[in-house]
């Protein structure tokens, strides 16, 4: 008979989910806690836990890397509410054609389909007016750095202003941007906070809420 | 197990190949009329079945004990043998059968498959049988009892039930996701490494 070795890896996501169906289903609350809390490190419920994730959604599990929505469908079905928000959005970054997959695993419920696909837009929409109006009220004073955007003319700042943050990774809205691309260190430090706030504040505060569920609270 | 007319076995062309039971159980034996149309009753130890005439060639029957929620009227579709209720879906005896030979011999011929043993957690000194769609695992009832209440509840009904020999039982569950329950139960360490997944990896 052969034996399992120790592992030293994180587990796929196919093993994953047959631990946490079983330990569910047959009664082992300590196992499952310990799960909720990876999920939890993985799938993060608030700000600071996204903050400081090392590691963030499906590429926490071993390869093969499982499709955002099978992870999805998993939380669904084991009832893991304070990991729905975000694995709903993690899902919705792969755009309408992998949303709407139909491959074994990744069907999702109507109902949850039709809200992440209007709550990422509404994401976008809202990061493209929120880029705008960043840009435009900008203090472009001040700026003694030779490589920053701010010294290329007003006009050419705003553009690539407005184009980094509106080009966020692929609409990925949460995360933070390279500004240091653009900017010198100081005003690059300055944008960052003030982008953290933006994100903090429009996005992640009412994640939930725009991808169907109530509010962090609720989940 | 091969169904039994007046004590032989009975065989027939996608049977031929197949080995003789050893320590067969003449109790279990179970006698099918010739040339029997569907649905046919079993009495006084099995519960009553529908099962079409290829698989009755080919199909081994055990002794099954009845679960108190299985009763003929639960046997809609012509190929379903056991129904029952979470998790368990029916307890029977186990046999000897040489599962090998049975998927050679039948697979293709009646499209029905035989459970095959599963590498790892089909342990030879275990007491009881349980099936996963085709998936057949023998575990110790004490080693896996004493992991979970539910699982132990489970397995001792199911083994009380059960006149003698070891039961067989037949889980709902997928034979993947058991498995990965039984390599948590069996492998000492399994869980710690795996679950580090925080920000400290």
């Amino acid at each position: 008979m052969t034996r399992f070795p120790a592992r030293k890896q994180l587990p796929e996501f196919s093993e994953f989910a047959s631990l946490l169906r079983m330990t569910t289903k047959y009664g082992f609350p300590d196992i499952r806690e310990a799960i909720a809390e990876d999920i939890k490190a993985a799938y993060p419920n608030k700000w600071g836990d996204f903050e400081t994730a090392t590691v963030l959604g499906e590429d926490v599990f071993g390869s093969p890397k499982p499709h955002p929505n099978a992870v999805l469908n998993l939380f669904l079905e084991q009832r893991m509410k304070f990991a729905l928000p975000f694995a709903a959005y993690r899902a919705g970054l792969g755009g309408p054609s992998a949303l709407a997959s139909e491959e074994p695993d990744t069907v999702l419920p109507r109902l949850t389909l039709a809200s992440i696909i209007h709550g990422m837009g509404g994401m976008r929409r809202a990061m493209t007016y929120t880029a705008q109006a960043v840009a435009y009220t900008w203090d472009m004073g001040g700026c003694s750095g030779g490589m920053c955007v701010l010294n290329d003319g007003l006009m050419e700042a705003l553009k690539k202003i407005s184009d980094v943050l509106s080009d966020s990774s692929e609409g990925d809205v949460l995360s933070p941007l390279r500004y240091e691309d653009l900017f010198c260190v100081d005003c690059a430090k300055r944008l960052r906070n003030s982008h953290r706030d933006c994100r903090k504040r429009l996005f992640w505060t009412r994640l939930p809420s725009l991808l169907g569920w109530e509010s962090w609270e609720g989940v | 197990m091969w169904l039994q007319r007046n004590g032989e076995e009975e065989r027939n062309g996608v049977a031929e190949a197949a080995e003789e039971r050893e320590g067969e159980d003449s109790d279990a034996a179970t006698e099918i009329p010739a040339g029997v149309e569907t649905p046919v009753a079993f009495t006084p130890t099995t519960i009553n079945i529908a099962v079409p005439s290829p698989i009755l060639q080919a199909i081994e029957i055990s002794p099954v004990f009845h679960d108190a929620e299985t009763s003929p009227d639960a046997f809609t579709d012509d190929d379903q043998i056991t129904v029952a209720s979470s998790p368990v879906s029916s307890i029977s005896t186990v046999s000897d059968l040489t599962t090998t030979e049975f998927d050679e011999d039948i697979g293709e011929d009646s499209g029905e498959q035989i459970p095959t043993r599963h590498e790892t957690f089909y342990l030879e000194d275990g007491n009881v049988e349980i099936v996963c769609g085709q998936t057949v695992f023998r575990v110790h009832s004490s080693i896996v009892s004493y992991s979970s209440p539910i699982l132990r509840d489970t397995l001792s009904s199911s083994t009380l039930s059960a006149p003698k020999g070891s039961p067989r039982i037949i889980f709902k569950d997928s034979a993947e996701d058991f498995a990965v329950l039984l390599k948590m139960i069996y492998t000492p360490g399994y869980i710690s490494p795996i679950l580090n997944v925080g920000p400290a990896n």
